[in-house]
């Protein structure tokens, strides 16, 4: 998978899924090309093959009737004769090929006592037959060359189509972010317009931390955007969680979309105020669904989002 | 099938079955992994699948005995119906047959990638089906039609149920969120676009929990590895 600015992207986000078949066709087409070249790739594949190949340990046993082995056998058998016969040349087909019957009736003739007028004739012939044939097998043959040549080109032509498919998925893809980032950005420029916003600085929560972000809030408190700057790069396995806090319990609210540049921004709807949280915190980790699953207001919910936040990255102060 | 039996993933992966269904449920539908494992009597996979390269229909009668149960028992539970199952197992072992040559060990272990080419095949049949009418779901063909296994060793069938138990206890610790999308990808052949719209959810959710859920399987799998 190759980036605008030509640059290698490994497809982490598609490599769970792949191995589930769960990939849209055009997916899954670009991640088998790219596993083509892709050593790491083509390893966190293998482990997550290997956790699909363990999903079909949970279903209870079955056993298919004792015939399916025979047929199985039997269909292997005739796969191998076409394939015998297929692989075979014209040309050893015709030099195995067994006498026919004209040739014992050759055979008879010479026997007979025509046998010292024809047999200077019959040598001609069989001459003739030999140089004919040998044409006919040099011609057999610059003809297979010529559709060996055309298998090839044909090839080329189908690799060809294959990577321009690619591209073509590819290039739907990246239309389709910029489609979605261009209704993003409307969005968010829309609700940043708004008269009698407040805005928010969020810090740094930890020494060390180089990122800048701002909390915009419609005056009503049930819309912001979240905007962050300078933050890492996301790693493979991890994301950009943000969470709003109230009397120590943790709420997930959501996944930011954080680009190349450690650039995110995240637009924001609630039914209530935000105002009524404590602060609202980005991190940096996985596993904000765990705390999703957990009852709602749970002290399991809190610790399942303490345990999964991972590294907290900024904070602001809400009320 | 109806959808709101779809959003319940428990109908689909189950500790708690009749009691009189056990004796035929008894083994987990695992590949015999002791039968190919470190130490296991006769060739590996790996050489088995060279030697079916070269044609060998010895080693693909070895490899079918190693893999029918686990290969026909997903196929069944994911199509419900015994004759179409044995036809996909059949297409299956004739993949493997025509296309061991691409078989690469940089993705993983020979069992993984007969699971998928297996489940591959599988899936194909779903969505095919899928498109074009509902699937049928004939009730008690388990009791009626299902046969258990009886290719597997004693010792085997140990090794298979503690397979069973050991992925039903990792499916378990998840979220039902996570499990509902993981049993509907693998087991019902959704795709991640399709589950956001059976669920009502966004598409980066359903990524999201696919990835987590996946994560989470790995890292117990793994744990239990290490025991």
């Amino acid at each position: 998978m190759t980036t605008n600015n030509g640059t290698t992207r490994h497809p982490f986000d598609l490599l769970e899924a792949f191995a589930l078949d769960a990939l849209e066709p055009e997916e899954e087409l670009a991640v088998e090309v790219h596993l083509e070249g892709c050593g790491v790739c083509a390893a966190l594949v293998g482990d997550n093959l290997r956790v699909a190949a363990a999903m079909a340990d949970s279903v209870p046993a079955s056993s298919p009737s004792p015939e399916l082995r025979q047929r199985l056998l039997d269909s292997v058998d005739s796969i191998g004769v076409e394939q015998s016969q297929l692989s075979v040349s014209p040309r050893v087909r015709v030099s195995q090929r067994r006498p026919s019957r004209s040739w014992s009736r050759v055979s008879l003739a010479l026997s007979t006592r025509w046998t010292r007028v024809l047999a200077p004739a019959i040598a001609v012939l069989a001459v003739v037959a030999i140089v004919i044939s040998t044409v006919l097998n040099v011609q057999m043959s610059d003809q297979m060359g010529v559709v060996q040549s055309e298998n090839t080109a044909l090839r080329r032509q189908l690799d060809q189509s294959m990577a321009t498919t690619t591209a073509l998925a590819s290039a739907s893809n990246t239309m389709s972010q910029m489609q979605g980032n261009l209704q993003r950005w409307q969005e968010t420029s829309y609700a940043l317009a708004q008269p009698g916003n407040q805005t928010m600085v969020l810090s740094p929560a930890a020494p060390g931390v180089d990122s800048r972000g701002v909390l915009v809030l419609s005056e009503d408190g049930r819309e912001a955007v979240l905007m962050a700057s300078d933050l890492e790069a996301p790693r493979p396995d991890s994301v950009y969680h943000v969470w709003l806090t109230r009397g120590g319990q943790w709420y997930w609210a959501g996944e930011m979309d954080v680009d190349e540049r450690g650039w995110g921004t995240m637009p924001m709807k609630s039914r209530d105020s935000l105002l009524q949280y404590d602060s609202v915190q980005i991190s940096h980790g996985a596993g904000a669904d765990a705390a999703m699953a957990s009852p709602a207001g749970s002290s399991e919910r809190a610790e399942a989002a303490a345990g999964m936040v991972g590294d907290l990255v900024l904070v602001a102060t809400l009320r | 099938m109806f959808k709101s039996d779809l959003l319940n993933p428990a109908y689909i992966v189950s500790n708690e079955e009749p009691e009189a269904q056990r004796p035929l449920r008894s083994q987990s539908a695992s590949g015999q992994l002791t039968g190919h494992g470190p130490g296991a009597d006769g060739p590996d996979d790996r050489e088995l699948l060279q030697r079916i390269v070269a044609q060998d229909k010895d080693a693909l009668d070895i490899l079918y005995s190693r893999y029918i149960t686990a290969v026909y028992s997903m196929a069944l539970h994911m199509l419900k119906q015994p004759p179409l199952a044995e036809e996909v197992t059949q297409d299956v072992f004739m993949n493997i047959w025509l296309k061991a040559a691409s078989f690469n060990a940089e993705r993983g272990q020979p069992r993984s990638w007969i699971m998928s080419v297996a489940h591959h095949r599988v899936i194909d049949v779903i969505r095919s089906r899928r498109r074009t009418a509902q699937m049928t779901d004939p009730e008690g063909y388990e009791t009626l039609e299902r046969m258990p296994s009886g290719e597997a060793s004693v010792e085997n069938q140990v090794q298979q149920n503690l397979d069973r138990e050991r992925i039903v206890r990792a499916l378990s610790s998840l979220p039902e969120n996570q499990k509902q999308v993981i049993l509907l990808a693998y087991f019902e052949g959704y795709s991640q676009s399709e589950m956001a719209e059976l669920l009502s959810e966004p598409l980066g959710t359903v990524k999201t929990r696919v990835r987590l859920a996946m994560q989470k399987l790995r890292a117990a799998l793994q744990e239990d590895d290490d025991k």
